[in-house]
């Protein structure tokens, strides 16, 4: 008998993260380019305090794009390395339960490097989050989720394509590009560097996003990697 | 690609007018750059900044059109020339492949 | 087929026809003057940059169900010819812009998610250029499509709902209605020709490469 679709969800969650834990190579990279990217803006924009507040906002954005797409783009490497990748679609597992697992395993990645990422630039562009610093974590999460569902379904067919590597970047971003322009505006508004004082629209966007995004890709993965 | 010599004449043709069209465009559009390098002096009457502008928006318009035009007809021509090229391997190959099963069967 | 080059020929004099009716039946607008007359090659191009990537879309879906080439080979023709009407409205869109706003290019709603719309199916076919041409690489292709089209929602609510700067239900002068929509028709005449055409070459391609397949297997066998 085939497990049901939660028990499916939390076996390969578990072995993602299992495996991701004992070797820690993707978690590792995706910190140390976070890193990366923070002084890399720091060393660019860093100015007077007010101008600093205005750049934050695109600058963990385009942290968040930049580090997912490290993450989305190991989603199946494990499987494709060890040949695995056609065993867990042929599988009986119920298949929208694996890309769900992906994608949490991805979201679970990204909350980590952003958790990091966040005070980490708040600190190198002298911004103070104090009381706002749950609304912009709220928003870089909805982010997060949003590039994940977007991200992971178009990571598992890219595998079989030539130059993925590259054309991944190129096709995920325009994509998300909606999800960014909220993320920018909203927690610009936050940060009282966008003109309003209600970030509610813009993140109703982004829920909006992922809602639809999330469901289109587990109501199509199934048609995606059955032959 | 192969073409019978008149097909690539028109082509070569085709693509000087491209070549002088764009550099047009691009000497019109520079002239819109132009008035704010200008003597001020120039600039001073409303007649002559609205005559400006009334020169720019035709010459917006005929450059829109135009290009608009070079664009559709000419992705029209390269895929025509792609399916007279198309054709012209597929009778070949067709021709190929029967006279070897010809061969094979003889 | 071979009728191809009157059929294009055809279409090309009743364009002329029909630019007539925006270059000269149409009276001048008051406050855009001529430049206005742009309008009536760019709104078309616009709605048929849309419909090639809603039947794209439609394809795409159709090609995830029943993995048919022929579905695929109609995504990627109808994706392309969107495309190629996109690049009108973006380089129509600055020429008018630059006459009426001043500027080639305004960080507005409507513009920005156009944009957005035109990358997201450049890179679609740029996958379908140099990503192979394998079953896999046209299910992710085919995903892309669904996932990109829906986003012409955004570019279509963008200047009512972010308060936007692009003209949006334009008020039209019966003349101007007449002149818009002649327009749009003979345009979408050159959408459908182009459509069948790309099409077709597609095709007859991929039965070349499939032809080439079968005589290489003769010559080995």
């Amino acid at each position: 008998m085939t497990t049901g679709f939660l028990a499916t969800v939390r076996l390969v969650l578990a072995k993602d993260l299992r495996t991701e834990l004992r070797s820690k190579e993707l978690l590792a990279t995706m910190l140390l380019f976070g890193t990366v990217l923070t002084f890399i803006f720091a060393f660019g924009f860093v100015n007077d305090p007010a101008t600093n507040r205005k750049v934050m906002p695109g600058a963990l954005w385009a942290a968040l794009l930049f580090t997912g797409t490290l993450g989305v783009g190991r989603t199946f490497a494990r499987e494709a390395d060890a040949d695995a990748f056609t065993a867990l679609v042929l599988s009986p597992a119920d298949r929208a339960a694996v890309l769900l697992a992906k994608i949490l395993g991805n979201l679970v990645l990204q909350v980590v490097v952003l958790a990091f990422v966040l005070p980490l630039m708040a600190v190198m562009l002298r911004v103070d989050l104090e009381g706002v610093v749950g609304l912009v974590a709220l928003q870089l999460f909805l982010g997060a989720v949003g590039f994940a569902v977007v991200g992971t379904p178009l990571a598992v067919m890219a595998v079989s394509a030539r130059f993925a590597e590259v054309l991944l970047p190129v096709v995920v971003f325009p994509l998300v590009v909606p999800v960014l322009i909220a993320g920018v505006k909203g927690t610009g508004v936050v940060l009282g560097t966008v003109i309003g004082d209600d970030p509610s629209p813009w993140i109703s966007i982004m829920l909006a996003f992922d809602a639809f995004y999330g469901v289109a890709g587990l109501l199509l993965f199934d048609r995606m990697v059955s032959e | 690609m192969v073409g019978n010599p008149a097909s690539g004449a028109l082509r070569r043709g085709l693509r000087v007018v491209a070549l002088l069209g764009t550099l047009w465009a691009g000497q019109a559009l520079a002239q819109d750059a132009a008035p704010a390098t200008d003597a001020p002096a120039a600039a001073t009457s409303d007649f002559a900044k609205t005559q400006r502008l009334e020169e720019l928006r035709y010459r917006h318009l005929w450059i829109a059109y135009g290009a608009a035009w070079l664009i559709v007809f000419g992705f029209v021509w390269r895929t025509w020339k792609q399916a007279e090229e198309t054709d012209r391997s597929l009778a070949d190959l067709k021709r190929r492949v029967a006279e070897m099963e010809g061969k094979s069967d003889g | 087929m071979k009728a191809f080059p009157l059929f294009a020929g055809l279409a090309a004099l009743g364009m002329l026809a029909v630019h007539y009716l925006a270059f000269v039946y149409v009276p001048m607008e008051v406050t855009m003057g001529a430049s206005q007359r742009i309008f009536y090659i760019h709104l078309p191009s616009a709605w048929l940059c849309y419909l090639g990537f809603v039947i794209s879309f439609v394809a795409s879906l159709g090609y995830l169900i029943n993995r048919k080439a022929r579905w695929d080979a109609a995504a990627v023709t109808a994706a392309e010819v969107g495309l190629i009407f996109g690049v009108v409205v973006l380089v129509t869109g600055p020429l008018w812009a630059k006459a009426a706003w001043g500027v080639w290019w305004k960080w507005e709603p409507r513009l920005t998610t156009m944009a957005i719309l035109f990358m997201i199916f450049s890179g679609y076919r740029l996958l379908r250029a140099f990503g192979g041409d394998g079953p896999g690489v046209r299910v992710f292709a085919a995903v892309l499509a669904v996932f990109g089209a829906p986003q012409i929602y955004f570019v279509h609510i963008a200047v009512s709902r972010w308060q936007g700067d692009h003209p949006n239900n334009v008020v039209m002068e019966p003349e101007m209605r007449v002149a818009l929509y002649s327009n749009l028709g003979l345009m979408m005449i050159v959408f459908f020709l182009l459509l069948r055409l790309r099409y077709r070459v597609r095709r007859d391609a991929l039965t070349v490469s499939a032809l080439k397949r079968r005589l290489a297997r003769m010559g080995a066998g």
